[in-house]
């Protein structure tokens, strides 16, 4: 059994070892923010932290997490205010919306470690995460909003982010 | 050809050199395409109920369907403008085939045939007022033209600024005032809504009536730069410009268009189902073998509104813009390659190994 830091307080969910982390959090913590896209890494919709780092939970094992610090969208910002999801609803960024949550907690790992992307940056970061709406040119608009924002107040990170 | 002349400019095809493969900076072959995009305006027969409190608050019902192009909102934008409430005071419930049938939601069919509908019943709960009020003594209205009565500001307004709130129109027939409405479009027989009840939908077509031929209209340009080596293809830029009538919705609309064009970049380029004829299987079954485009293949984006007004179509002039914002695509970029290399290409997705 993992134990592990789940936005921000300890868990030890009952299911097996082998469990991917994106059923655990959706079928047993419950949490719905994180959504399956295709179950083996390849759109980016199921996107996680792991100790900070954006990760495709639905390839990740229980397992893999014990000891780690998980956070989802539902944690990025106790407000849900984190300046990615202002954008996101100033830019009006989706369109149908389902693989924003994806979108937005890779973009919040890129911010971390380079607060001021370039467009080839941002490309090369949100390389792995699909939207069928086609909605990427806003996508990366509101990226860089959100980096331009921080630069001028930097965002304190949500529960065990 | 206003869509042409304005995505011409904003493109900058005054600077296309006509002579294929002419054009280089460096490494990569340079060309530009345009193509024509135009996409019939469907409608079809729709029902929808519609009712309306004292307290001015709307629920417009229909089976309608929302796939994510903002059905809810363009419903509730268009009651909101009939019956002179706020979208706030709208709230619309679809998805529930117990609800009144529209049809399916697909040929671009979906905004003109709800919206259409839509407009129909708030027209029906102002006549119904209109003419509960002017045969009131005590009323404003009183003897008045019904069809000059109008709703506004969440009042019934008269043509001398006489105006009385919802609360006291409503309240006067009952209370709660609920009506349920057919559209049957212009062209179509009578009786084409009754199908409808039974899973049949009708649809009239853009080339289907007699007396118009009803399409939107687009025009839609390309750049393409071919690497001289590797043959590899990108689209640093794409301008498409659209008459398509009355936009119910600007934002879902430049949603709708900038997503097409995507997409049509993506069917020119990279989408392709690959069948194994031996197997009878489909071979790329995942994400990471059948490509779509990611941010990395999109440029520069532009979309402009070309203003239309065209009431044949439909009463509210509304085309339907699903589908229109990827048909000229494909062929934009098959003529930007033409110009960029000299190969014209006539199968898509047109991949590297067709320019070698």
């Amino acid at each position: 059994m993992a134990t592990f830091q789940f936005n921000g307080r300890p868990v030890t969910p009952k299911s097996t070892d082998d469990t991917p982390l994106l059923w655990v959090i959706r079928d047993e913590i419950g949490l719905k923010g994180t959504k399956f896209g295709c179950g083996v890494a390849q759109c980016g919709a199921c996107t996680v932290h792991i100790d900070g780092k954006a990760t495709r939970s639905c390839v990740t094992p229980l397992a893999a997490v014990s000891g780690k610090s998980v956070t989802t969208i539902e944690a990025l910002d106790p407000k849900g205010a984190h300046p990615l999801q202002a954008a996101w609803i100033e830019l009006q960024v989706p369109q149908c919306g389902y693989c924003q949550s994806g979108q937005i907690m890779q973009a919040a790992s890129l911010l971390k470690t380079t607060p001021n992307p370039t467009d080839a940056q941002i490309d090369a970061a949100m390389n792995g995460n699909l939207c069928r709406c086609m909605a990427y040119v806003r996508i990366k608009k509101a990226i860089k909003l959100a980096a331009s924002r921080m630069q001028e107040a930097p965002h304190t990170q949500g529960a065990g982010a | 050809m206003k869509c042409f002349d304005q995505a011409a400019a904003k493109f900058g095809w005054s600077r296309r050199n006509p002579k294929p493969g002419a054009t280089r900076e460096g490494d990569w072959l340079i060309g530009y395409g345009c193509a024509t995009s135009c996409y019939p305006s469907n409608i079809g027969p729709a029902a929808a109920r519609l009712s309306l409190t004292p307290n001015g608050k709307a629920l417009m019902q229909m089976a309608a369907h929302e796939i994510g192009t903002g059905a809810y909102t363009t419903v509730a934008i268009t009651v909101a403008d009939g019956l002179g409430l706020q979208v706030a005071d709208i709230t619309v419930e679809m998805g529930d085939s117990n609800l009144p049938p529209v049809p399916v939601a697909g040929g671009s069919n979906n905004a003109a045939s709800t919206t259409n509908v839509a407009a129909k019943a708030c027209e029906e709960v102002r006549a119904r007022l209109a003419a509960a009020a002017v045969q009131t003594h005590d009323s404003p209205f009183f003897g008045a033209d019904p069809k000059r009565l109008k709703l506004a500001g969440g009042a019934l307004v008269g043509p001398d600024g006489q105006h009385e709130p919802l609360s006291k129109a409503v309240g006067r027939i009952g209370g709660n005032l609920e009506v349920h409405v057919e559209n049957v479009p212009e062209g179509m027989p009578a009786d084409s809504a009754k199908g409808l009840y039974e899973g049949k939908m009708a649809m009239s077509r853009g080339a289907g009536r007699k007396d118009v031929t009803a399409y939107a209209f687009g025009a839609q340009f390309v750049e393409v730069r071919v690497h001289a080596r590797t043959r590899e293809i990108r689209t640093p830029r794409v301008v498409s410009a659209f008459a398509a009538g009355t936009i119910v919705n600007p934002l879902t609309a430049y949603s709708q268009f900038m997503g097409g064009a995507i997409w049509g970049l993506s069917s020119a380029l990279h989408e392709q189902t690959e069948l194994d004829l031996r197997a009878a299987r489909y071979v790329n079954t995942n994400f990471a073998d059948y490509l779509i485009p990611v941010n990395a293949d999109v440029g520069q984006l532009d979309v402009i509104f070309v203003p239309e007004e065209d009431h044949r179509v439909n009463p509210l002039g509304v085309k339907g813009i699903g589908e229109i914002g990827i048909v000229g695509m494909n062929a934009a970029v098959a003529n930007a390659v033409f110009n960029a290399t000299g190969k014209r290409i006539r199968d898509l997705p047109i991949r590297m190994e067709d320019l070698l």
